[in-house]
C-alpha cells in the first residue's frame, strides 16, 4: 500500500462495466470503455446524464466495486480493493449514527491502529479546519445537513488520503446550504499543505464549472468520455458566477449533455 | 451457460446443508427413544410417528380434533377481526372515542390472552365458547392496533391532493383510505391469528386437563389425553407436527392473500 | 420538569381515570345484572381481594416465583438467540445449515411442547424454563440475524474505504448497527415468555401466577383470579416498557422508533 500524504494521480486503462442478468443471461454494459489520466492535485469533475455511470466509475476508483474489463492505477501502484489512501466521500454521508462527531472523524485513524490521543488530537484538528468546533460529542442525527457533510469531509481527510473521491455530495442539500458548503470545500481543499487529488462525481453542471479544474463529460449509457474541458478559471473563485464566460462554460457543457439528457427523460431512468 | 451452472450448483449445496443437521437429528431420535413411552408398545420415533399419523387419521381421532380447532379458531377470528377494525375505525374518526377507548385497550392488551383461561371456563364452562373467547381477545390486539395504524398512515398529503381534484368523502374513503390501509389490516389479520392458534392450543391444552377427557376436543386436548389418559407419546407429537403445520399453513395462506390484495406494495 | 410538562401528566392522569372510571362504572352495572359473584365479582370485591392478597404477602409470591422463571427462561433464549443469531446473519454457510431446522420448529409453539416436556420433566421448575426458553430463542434469534443482514451497507463500505479491518468492522459497525433490532427480537421474546410461563404454570407448575389464578378457579374465587389477570397484565407492561426504555437509552440514534414503538 501506497504511502498516504502526498497527492497522487489516477490511471484508467479500459476500464468497462458489464452487468449480466442472473435470470435471463442477458448483457448490460454500463459503463466504459473508459481511458481517463487524473493527475496529481488537481479538481476533476464528472458530469453526465443520469445512468451514465459516473457513480460506478467512481465506485471502481474506489475499489468498492470490480471492474468487468481495464485497469485502474493510483500513481504507479494498481488498484485492487478500497483503502484509506481514497477517500471517499457518499451521497448520504455514511456516518456511522452511534458515533459522536469526534469518533467519527476518528475512526480512520483508529482503523490504522493510532493510539487514542493521537487520533483524538488528529480529529480536533480536522473539525477546527472544517469548522464543526462545538459539535464534538453530538450524534449525526443532531446535525443539520451541511455539517453532516461536514463531518463527511473531516472523517475522509483525518487519514490524509491521496485522493478524494466525492460522490454527488451536496445533492442531499437545499440550494443555499449547497453554495456555501461549496466556497467550505474549495476552502478546504486549498489551505492545507498540499491539494489532494479530488474526482467529484455531480449532476450540476454549475457546481463542476464552479469547483473543478477539468471537466469531464460523460455520455449516456454506457457512459464513454464524451469530452475533458479544461476549466481554468483562476482561484479563488467567488466572484466568477456573475461573469459571461462562467454562464458560457455552462452552456457549452450543456449543449454536449442535452441530447443523452433528454432520451435519458424519456427512457424512465 | 458454464455461469448458469455455478447457479445452480450453489443452490443444491445449499439444499444439502439445509437438510444435513434434520437429518442427523432425525436418524439420532430414530435410534434412542425408548419404547416404554407407550402403552401400544410402539417406540416415538420418526417411523413411529409417521405410523401414527396413519392410525390418528384412520381413526378419524386426529380430523375431527383438528376440524373442531380451526372451526373454534375460524369463529373467533371472524368475531374478534371484525370487532378489532369497527372499533379502529370508531377510534379514527372521532376523537373523543380515542380519548375514552385507548386507555382501555392500552390496559388490556398487555395481559397475555392465556390469562384469561380459567375465567373463560368461569364464564363459558369447559366448551367451545371459553376456547372461541380466547382466540377472540388474542385476535383482537395485533388486529386493532394494525388497523388503527394502517388508517392514520394513509399520507395526509394524498387526501389533500384527492380534495383538491374534486373527490368527495366516500370515494376517499374507498378509492384512498380502504386501499391504503389494507396493507396494514392485513397484517394485523395475520398476526392476530398468529397469535390465536398458539392461544386455542393452549386453551383446550388447559381446558382438556380439567375436563376429564370430556367433549370439549380440538387438537389441544387431543395431545393433553395420551398424555394422561391413555399414554401415547406418538400420538402427541403427531399433535405437535399437526400444529405446526396448520400455524405454516394459516400464516403462508395470510401472507398470500396479503400479496393479492395489495400488489402495489413493496 | 417544566410547567406544560406538568400539565400533560396531569391531563394524561385524568384522561386514564375517566376512561376506567367509566369502565368500572359499566362493570359494576354489568355485575349486579349478571347476579353471581363467583362468576363475575364486584370491582369492589376486587378491590378487596386485591387488597388481601396483597397485605398477606402471598401476591408477592407468586408474582417471584413467575417472574424468576421468566427472567430465567428469557436470558437463558437471549444467551443461546442472540450469539447464534449473529452467526448465522455473518455465514452465510452457517445460515444454510441451520435455517431450515430453525424454520421447521418455530412454527411448534412453545405451548405445544408442555404435554411432551412434562412426559420428559415432569411438574417441576425445569418445564416452565424450558418452555420459556424455546418460546423466546425464535423471535431473538430470526431479528438478530435479520438485524446483521440489514446493516446499511453504506456504512460498511464508509468503514472500508477508511482501512477498517473485518475485525473492526464486525465490531465497531455490525455490532451496534444490530443492537436496535436485537432489542425488538428481545421484546418479542419477552412477549411470547409471557405466553409461555402463563400457560406452563396453569397446567403444571404448583406455584407462579398462573397457577394462583387457576388455582382460585377451582375454589370459584373469581375476584381473585381477577386480581390475578390484572397483575399479569401489569407486570407484562412493566417489563415490555423497562425493555423498550433501555433500548431507547442504549440507541438513541435508531429512526425505527415510530414503526416499533
Amino acid at each position: 500500500m501506497t504511502v498516504t500524504g502526498s497527492a497522487a494521480g489516477v490511471t484508467c486503462r479500459g476500464v468497462s462495466m458489464v452487468y449480466r442478468n442472473a435470470r435471463t443471461g442477458e448483457s448490460v454494459a454500463a459503463l466504459g470503455p473508459i481511458d481517463l489520466d487524473i493527475h496529481p492535485g488537481e479538481f476533476l469533475a464528472i458530469v453526465g446524464p443520469s445512468g451514465c455511470g459516473k457513480s460506478t466509475l467512481l465506485s471502481v476508483i474506489a475499489g468498492l466495486v470490480m471492474p468487468t474489463a481495464g485497469r485502474l492505477m493510483l500513481g504507479s501502484t494498481p488498484i485492487t480493493g478500497p483503502g484509506p489512501e481514497r477517500g471517499v466521500c457518499f451521497q448520504d454521508y455514511a456516518l456511522f449514527p452511534w458515533m459522536t462527531v469526534l469518533d467519527n472523524i476518528a475512526f480512520g485513524p483508529k482503523a490504522r491502529g493510532w493510539s487514542r490521543a493521537d487520533r483524538e488530537a488528529r480529529a480536533r484538528e480536522l473539525i477546527e479546519r472544517v469548522g464543526l468546533v462545538g459539535f464534538e460529542t453530538r450524534y449525526p442525527h443532531e446535525l443539520s445537513g451541511g455539517m453532516r457533510q461536514r463531518c463527511a469531509l473531516a472523517r475522509v481527510l483525518a487519514n490524509d488520503p491521496q485522493v478524494l473521491l466525492m460522490d454527488e455530495p451536496m445533492a442531499a442539500l437545499d440550494a443555499q446550504t449547497r453554495q456555501l458548503m461549496q466556497d467550505d470545500l474549495l476552502r478546504v481543499w486549498s489551505d492545507g499543505t498540499e491539494r489532494k487529488t479530488v474526482v467529484y462525481v455531480t449532476h450540476s453542471i454549475d457546481e463542476a464549472v464552479y469547483l473543478a479544474d477539468r471537466i469531464v463529460v460523460m455520455s449516456a449509457r454506457p457512459g464513454i468520455i464524451r469530452a475533458e474541458i479544461d476549466n481554468d478559471f483562476e482561484r479563488p473563485r467567488a466572484e466568477i458566477r456573475t461573469r459571461p464566460d462562467y454562464a458560457l462554460r455552462i452552456e457549452q457543457i450543456w449543449n454536449l449533455i442535452r441530447s443523452d439528457a433528454l432520451r435519458a427523460l424519456s427512457a424512465g431512468d | 451457460m458454464a455461469e448458469s451452472n455455478v447457479a445452480s450448483g450453489q443452490v443444491r449445496l445449499a439444499v444439502l446443508r439445509g437438510f444435513s443437521i434434520p437429518v442427523v437429528l432425525l436418524i439420532v431420535w430414530q435410534w434412542l427413544a425408548p419404547a416404554d413411552a407407550s402403552q401400544t408398545g410402539i417406540a416415538p420415533t420418526p417411523l413411529g410417528v409417521l405410523l401414527g399419523f396413519w392410525e390418528l387419521t384412520q381413526s378419524g381421532e386426529l380430523p375431527r380434533s383438528l376440524l373442531q380447532s380451526l372451526i373454534r379458531i375460524a369463529s373467533g377470528f371472524t368475531i374478534a377481526f371484525s370487532l378489532a377494525v369497527t372499533a379502529a375505525v370508531l377510534v379514527w374518526l372521532w376523537r373523543p372515542v380515542e380519548y375514552l377507548l385507548d386507555p382501555l385497550i392500552e390496559t388490556f392488551r398487555p395481559v397475555a390472552p392465556i390469562a384469561w383461561i380459567p375465567l373463560a371456563i368461569l364464564w363459558f364452562g369447559t366448551g367451545t365458547w371459553a376456547a372461541i373467547f380466547i382466540v377472540g381477545y388474542a385476535v383482537f390486539f395485533p388486529s386493532f392496533v394494525n388497523t388503527l395504524a394502517g388508517l392514520r398512515a394513509v399520507d395526509q398529503r394524498l387526501i389533500d391532493a384527492a380534495r383538491t381534484l374534486g373527490a368527495g368523502r366516500w370515494r376517499i374513503i374507498r378509492d384512498l383510505i380502504i386501499p391504503g390501509a389494507l396493507p396494514a389490516i392485513v397484517l394485523g389479520a395475520r398476526l392476530g391469528i398468529g397469535v390465536g392458534w398458539a392461544a386455542i392450543v393452549a386453551a383446550e391444552m388447559t381446558v382438556g386437563s380439567k375436563s376429564g377427557g370430556g367433549a370439549s376436543g380440538g387438537i389441544g386436548q387431543m395431545m393433553f389425553i395420551f398424555l394422561s389418559y391413555s399414554l401415547e407419546l406418538r400420538y402427541i407429537i403427531v399433535g405437535m407436527i399437526t400444529v405446526g403445520i396448520v400455524a405454516l399453513t394459516i400464516d403462508a395462506g395470510f401472507r398470500r392473500l396479503e400479496r393479492r390484495l395489495t400488489p402495489w406494495a413493496r | 420538569m417544566s410547567l406544560s410538562g406538568l400539565r400533560a401528566v396531569i391531563l394524561g392522569v385524568v384522561r386514564y381515570v375517566l376512561a376506567l372510571g367509566l369502565f368500572v362504572m359499566v362493570w359494576h352495572a354489568a355485575a349486579l345484572w349478571v347476579g353471581k359473584p363467583n362468576t363475575l365479582p364486584q370491582p369492589a370485591e376486587v378491590f378487596v381481594q386485591a387488597i388481601d392478597l396483597v397485605g398477606s404477602g402471598e401476591l408477592f409470591g407468586h408474582v417471584a416465583s413467575t417472574i424468576r422463571r421468566l427472567i430465567a427462561g428469557f436470558l437463558i433464549a437471549c444467551a443461546i438467540g442472540i450469539p447464534v443469531g449473529l452467526a448465522v446473519g455473518l455465514s452465510r454457510s452457517l445460515a444454510q445449515y441451520v435455517t431450515p431446522l430453525v424454520e421447521a420448529l418455530r412454527p411448534i409453539s412453545g405451548i405445544a411442547w408442555i404435554p411432551l416436556a412434562l412426559y420428559a420433566l415432569g411438574v417441576g421448575e425445569a418445564l416452565p424454563h424450558f418452555i420459556i426458553f424455546y418460546g423466546a430463542v425464535f423471535p431473538v434469534l430470526v431479528n438478530t440475524a435479520g438485524a446483521v443482514r440489514q446493516v446499511d451497507p453504506g456504512l460498511l463500505n464508509a468503514a472500508l474505504t477508511l482501512g477498517a479491518s473485518r475485525a473492526l468492522i464486525v465490531r465497531a459497525i455490525v455490532l451496534p448497527a444490530c443492537l436496535p433490532m436485537i432489542f425488538v427480537g428481545a421484546r418479542l421474546g419477552l412477549g411470547v415468555g409471557w405466553m409461555a410461563v402463563i400457560a406452563s404454570e396453569l397446567i403444571g407448575a404448583p406455584s407462579g401466577l398462573g397457577y394462583l389464578i387457576e388455582w382460585n378457579r377451582t375454589m370459584l374465587m373469581s375476584s381473585r383470579v381477577l386480581v390475578g389477570v390484572l397483575t399479569i397484565g401489569f407486570l407484562g407492561y412493566l417489563m415490555d416498557w423497562a425493555l423498550r426504555r433501555t433500548a431507547f437509552a442504549l440507541t438513541p440514534w435508531w429512526t425505527g422508533w415510530r414503526q416499533h414503538g
